[in-house]
């Protein structure tokens, strides 16, 4: 018997108060990034050099994509950077994914294997999660220090070139080895880089991956223990089918994390320019509408950021894709097994548990 | 569930401290540094502006009266002198309050940023906020950029200066500090001749040179420069004779006879740069000069550790904690005094400083002394060169300085660079040789020319397609 | 318990275990190594001086922390932008604010997602679900932009308050009271007069404690460790106003003959906050990156 404040309760319309309780997220939301990305768009068709920029068309997006004519340089000097931003990126990106990938899986498979035994598991995973929590203006300057270029980095004393005089002569050496210059040249400054890449993300990998593998049914693993398939075979006939929706979610939340990459390529360089072998796509965006501040080129930076913005609408529609996926696979699977408890009910004989 | 409760804890103290802490982190409030503990009781002043104000009227009956010339307001508290370092003015304050009426507490230096190259943004961007600016540094690179925007320089003449005020200083400082419109904005309190500063201990042990005379006839020119590189590379050592392409740069710019843009902005790249080219690679592929990066902390090192014979350095570079001293390792460092300077293989002069009135200056007197102090009173400039060992921008005082011998630089070993270099400085010449874009255009010949020295860049051609691409970027200049 | 049971039936199969075993926590170590080294010597040559860090490499701290600490604090090559106190009150400010904003505003609109039948809910969640991939680096022109026009550069206004809004934060909430939340308890609550409001406040926050605590340690550490934005929207680079990392991408910036001992002081003391949090709460990161928690 419904009493009568239930009734009342029945009779009132909550609908006013959903809207009470989002209305702050979308207020702030437009303001703060909504209104921005519109502006975004409005920047990419105008012009450069200035902080009140009129509409000119299409020409940035013409600038970037279209091959200019060999005299412009104007033209060719934004048209390269983007294009060697662009290319920067996904040679840091493939550099570090691939072998975080692989390390992340390898240890995720290992933390989760049931048959070894794992005292101080809690640790390890600690360990290896904690460089993903540190700034990255300190990583970028931790590194600097371990393999700048000046003789006195770490890597470089290691190897002797911070020898004194009297040093050199007791060790029988006539002059200090010419120190490595890692952060200005080209591949050793990328793959470091990715190496900063691997090592602050491992960690996040392996245990979201980890979580993934946590997810599968664990008599699966008991049942292939007790038909004797060795861990190789359990790997590639369970782990791996079941976890790739959840591996090509992280390629793809990787990918579009890595068209974001900045800010290690920003701040790994000493001296007064950011290293070119290891400029991403976001540090060009950054760098021209922030570095000259009285007359900056918004419009290559605005067109710059919707080609990413279009790439990474892409990348976000195949996380969803992916996503639905999983989730229809779930309800059909919930799907078969209420009908696989309808029939046992049936057999029952219909009598109630 | 307990460790939650915990970190729940923590959490909300967290929260609670860090808002406590922002309701009194407010813009306004006067800068309150390192006492964390103080400002969340310090608490809810919430007229801060005020509060500021009110020191200031306090601090102004101590100042002389001001000069009826002087138009621009009385309101602030303290002169606040942008620069990206230190090097300069925090010698210049403490020498002006060592000998006015004025105390430390009434003039301030305000570092913007910490490379000369960026400064030029870094004002941008200081002058976008409503923070106290009253006088700033400007760099020859960059400084026709702000001269010619009054939204950034106010005419000096709203100190109450006029042009035959600095009739005592070096005219190219004074045609540089002028816009294009004829208006003074702008005055140097330095001339900056440079010269070659090498090691007097390795010049004797490996070419025989016991004076600076001897030394600079191992340098005289740059044909007998690199003769002498050479000769170091093949008796065995592993020496260079220029610190970096960066440096070598420097005195190769100052000699060339054309400006980076023509008068409609447009870049001129000429046999000149491709003769400089050439140079740097030989150089750099064959050791004459070492593999650092200007401004690194590599470039420091080379100073102590053997790898380069000298330096070319300019005047701001030879004073108390400046470049020289870096190299040196500072006072007690490995190589400390062991350093003299002769001219070198070609007369240059490498940028300069010149202070630019703010249009938001809000303290006119102490600004003007502070001016005055260090460009017009003679005296006080002399003070100020044997300070700091300064080259300052009063010929007469420069050369009562080197007639009476009274400079003795420890960095030098108790040479007076002055002497060195006081000739040079009178044909000093750069106007209309420097643009509002130098120092843009700078980095990236320089990093095109590392390129090419590198090898990473093939040709001559590619190299100089590379630096027209590179500076094409750059907004306002155009390149064909 | 009966995994066990099954390996022990087989003959060898024990010693295959083991050595396989031994292989993983030689790779284990060896990872540890590589990951806590480079931090190692940090920490060591934070309490080395200059010129005993130059010229050679150590695993064994000295005792000199204090006396870098002192170099930051009275050397004019760092005192003129770096205060330890000050950027970590300021980046505590920041982030603290960022992450009681986001933790609360994402339970709120969580909470009206669920628990309220309204037209435009569908849209709304949708529209979450898209902007949710949005980088912050896309939007950045155009917020550096409106910045100019609004006048709110160099104010702590548009690096917190935007903190409101966190879509990936707000998704994570509503999966987790889609996934445990009684909504009968506010029914309940109802018949007992509590104002939705209310009921909000007293009775689902609560309720909502460890998804709250989850995404505010992960906001906390994300606002903490934030340069991007922080360096878009405190141009001046004013002292009094720098955080942590934008202090520490100064350190690096210097040109000048830098102390090494007071670099590494620095580097240090920025990332001492943020790794105390993590080791005392770690299990509880751990467990909430493994619940998906973490965008970045």
């Amino acid at each position: 018997m419904a009493t009568a404040a239930q009734r009342r309760i029945k009779s009132v319309s909550y609908a006013k108060y959903g809207y009470m309780f989002i209305l702050p997220f979308f207020v702030v939301y437009f303001i703060f990034s909504f209104w921005p990305l519109i502006q975004t768009f409005i920047l990419a068709f105008s012009e450069n050099g200035t902080r009140t920029p009129a509409l000119i068309g299409f020409d940035n997006f013409k600038t970037i994509l279209a091959k200019p004519a060999a005299n412009d340089f104007k033209a060719m000097g934004i048209h390269k950077s983007f294009w060697d931003g662009m290319k920067n990126t996904l040679i840091i990106w493939f550099g570090n994914f691939l072998p975080q990938i692989a390390l992340s899986l390898l240890l995720a498979v290992w933390f989760t294997d049931l048959r070894v035994k794992m005292p101080g598991k809690g640790f390890f995973k600690v360990v290896m999660y904690m460089p993903n929590i540190i700034t990255a203006a300190s990583v970028a300057g931790l590194f600097l220090a371990l393999f700048g270029d000046s003789s006195y980095s770490v890597i470089n004393t290691l190897r002797g070139c911070a020898m004194t005089k009297e040093q050199l002569l007791a060790a029988g050496l006539d002059s200090a080895p010419e120190p490595w210059k890692i952060i200005t040249t080209c591949w050793p400054s990328r793959c470091l880089v990715m190496f900063i890449q691997v090592w602050m993300w491992f960690g996040n990998t392996m245990i979201m991956l980890m979580s993934g593998i946590q997810g599968i049914n664990e008599s699966l693993f008991e049942a292939a223990e007790i038909d004797g398939a060795n861990s190789t075979q359990t790997f590639w006939r369970i782990t791996f089918p079941l976890l790739k929706t959840i591996m090509v979610y992280t390629l793809l939340t990787s990918m579009i994390g890595g068209l974001q990459m900045f800010d290690i390529p920003y701040m790994l360089h000493t001296g007064n320019v950011v290293n070119d072998y290891i400029k991403t796509v976001a540090v060009f965006i950054y760098e021209m509408f922030h570095s000259n501040f009285a007359k900056p080129s918004f419009g290559y930076s605005a067109a710059a950021s919707v080609i990413l913005f279009v790439i990474t609408s892409i990348l976000g529609a195949l996380v969803f894709y992916v996503q639905r996926d999983k989730d229809a696979i779930e309800k059909k699977k919930k799907q078969k097994q209420a009908a696989k408890e309808w029939k046992r009910k049936q057999k029952g004989g219909g009598f109630s548990i | 569930m307990n460790k939650l409760k915990k970190s729940l804890a923590l959490i909300a103290t967290l929260a609670i401290a860090s808002t406590a802490f922002y309701a009194c982190g407010d813009d306004s409030q006067p800068a309150n540094t390192d006492s964390t503990s103080d400002s969340v009781s310090e608490s809810e002043s919430e007229s801060e502006s005020e509060s500021e104000s009110e020191s200031e009227s306090e601090s102004d009956i101590d100042d002389p009266a001001p000069s009826a010339e002087i138009k621009v307001p009385e309101t602030g508290d303290k002169l606040s002198i942008l620069c990206w370092t230190g090097d300069d003015v925090e010698k210049m304050i403490e020498n002006f309050t060592d000998n006015t009426d004025y105390t430390a507490d009434q003039v301030e230096y305000v570092n913007v940023g910490s490379k000369g190259g960026e400064a030029r943004e870094e004002y941008a961007n200081y002058f976008a906020g409503d923070e106290d600016a009253d006088l700033f540094v400007l760099e020859a690179d960059w400084i026709l950029d702000y001269i010619n925007n009054d939204e950034y320089t106010a005419p000096l003449a709203d100190l109450g200066f006029s042009e035959s005020d600095f009739d005592g200083c070096y005219d190219y400082t004074v045609s540089i500090g002028t816009d294009n419109n004829g208006v003074l904005k702008a005055a140097s309190w330095q001339a900056t001749p440079g010269g070659y500063v090498y090691r007097t201990d390795l010049a004797e042990e490996y070419l025989g040179a016991k004076t600076p005379e001897e030394m600079q006839e191992f340098v005289k020119d740059w044909d007998t420069f690199t003769a002498t590189a050479k000769k170091l590379q093949d008796d065995g050592h592993k020496i260079a004779m220029a610190d970096t392409l960066g440096g070598m740069w420097q005195v190769w710019q100052y000699n060339r006879a054309k400006a980076w843009l023509d008068a409609d902005n447009k870049l001129i790249v000429d046999d000149y740069c491709k003769t400089y080219a050439e140079l740097a690679k030989d150089y750099y592929t064959n050791g004459y000069v070492t593999k650092e990066d200007q401004w690194s902390d590599g470039w420091y090192a080379i100073g102590q550790d053997d790898s380069t014979m000298g330096y070319f350095f300019c005047t701001w570079c030879l004073g108390k904690g400046s470049m020289l001293s870096n190299a040196e390792g500072g006072e007690g460092g490995k190589t400390f005094g062991k350093y003299n300077i002769t001219a070198g293989p070609s007369g240059w002069a490498w940028g300069g400083s010149w202070l630019a009135l703010s249009p938001k200056c809000d303290n006119g007197t102490i600004a003007h002394d502070f001016i005055k102090y260090f460009t017009v009173d003679a005296t006080t400039a002399k003070d100020y060169a044997l300070f700091k060992s300064e080259f300052v921008n009063n010929p007469d005082v420069m050369k009562s300085i080197v007639d009476d011998g009274s400079n003795k630089n420890d960095l030098l070993g108790g040479q007076d660079q002055f002497s060195v270099l006081y000739e040079s400085a009178s044909t000093i010449d750069m106007d209309g040789k420097i643009t509002a874009f130098d120092a843009q255009i700078k980095d990236a010949f320089n990093q095109a020319v590392t390129k090419y020295a590198k090898g990473d860049i093939a040709s001559y051609d590619d190299m100089v397609t590379e630096f027209k691409t590179n500076a094409a970027k750059i907004e306002g200049i155009t390149v064909e | 318990m009966s995994k066990v049971t099954y390996a022990s039936d087989k003959g060898g199969y024990q010693a295959h275990v083991m050595v396989k075993s031994i292989a993983i926590y030689v790779v284990l170590i060896l990872l540890t190594l590589i990951c806590l080294i480079p931090i190692w010597i940090l920490v060591v040559n934070a309490t080395r001086l200059h010129n005993d860090i130059i010229g050679n490499v150590s695993l064994i701290p000295s005792t000199h922390l204090f006396d870098n600490i002192k170099t930051l604090r009275t050397n004019s090559l760092y005192n003129k932008f770096f205060s330890p106190l000050l950027g970590m009150r300021n980046s505590l400010i920041v982030a603290g604010c960022c992450c009681a904003l986001t933790v609360f505003f994402s339970g709120m609109t969580a909470y009206g997602l669920v628990v309220y039948d309204f037209k435009l809910k569908g849209p709304a969640f949708v529209f979450i679900l898209a902007v949710m991939m949005v980088p912050t680096q896309v939007t950045a022109v155009g917020f550096m932009r409106m910045l100019i026009q609004m006048k709110l550069l160099d104010s702590y206004i548009p690096l917190i308050v935007p903190a409101i809004a966190a879509p990936a934060i707000v998704f994570f909430m509503r999966q987790y009271m889609l996934s445990s939340f009684p909504l009968d308890i506010i029914e309940a609550a109802r018949i007992d007069g509590s104002n939705e409001f209310r009921t909000f406040l007293t009775i689902s926050i609560p309720m909502m404690k460890p998804a709250f605590a989850v995404q505010a340690i992960f906001c906390f550490i994300q606002k903490w460790n934030d340069y991007y934005n922080q360096s878009i929207v405190l141009v001046s680079g004013k002292k009094k106003q720098l955080t942590m990392p934008m202090m520490v991408q100064k350190v690096i910036a210097i040109d000048r003959n830098a102390d090494y001992g007071a670099n590494y002081a620095a580097i240090f003391l920025s990332i001492v906050p943020v790794v105390l949090i993590y080791v005392v709460l770690s299990k509880f990161i751990i467990g909430g990156v493994a619940a998906g928690g973490v965008k970045e």
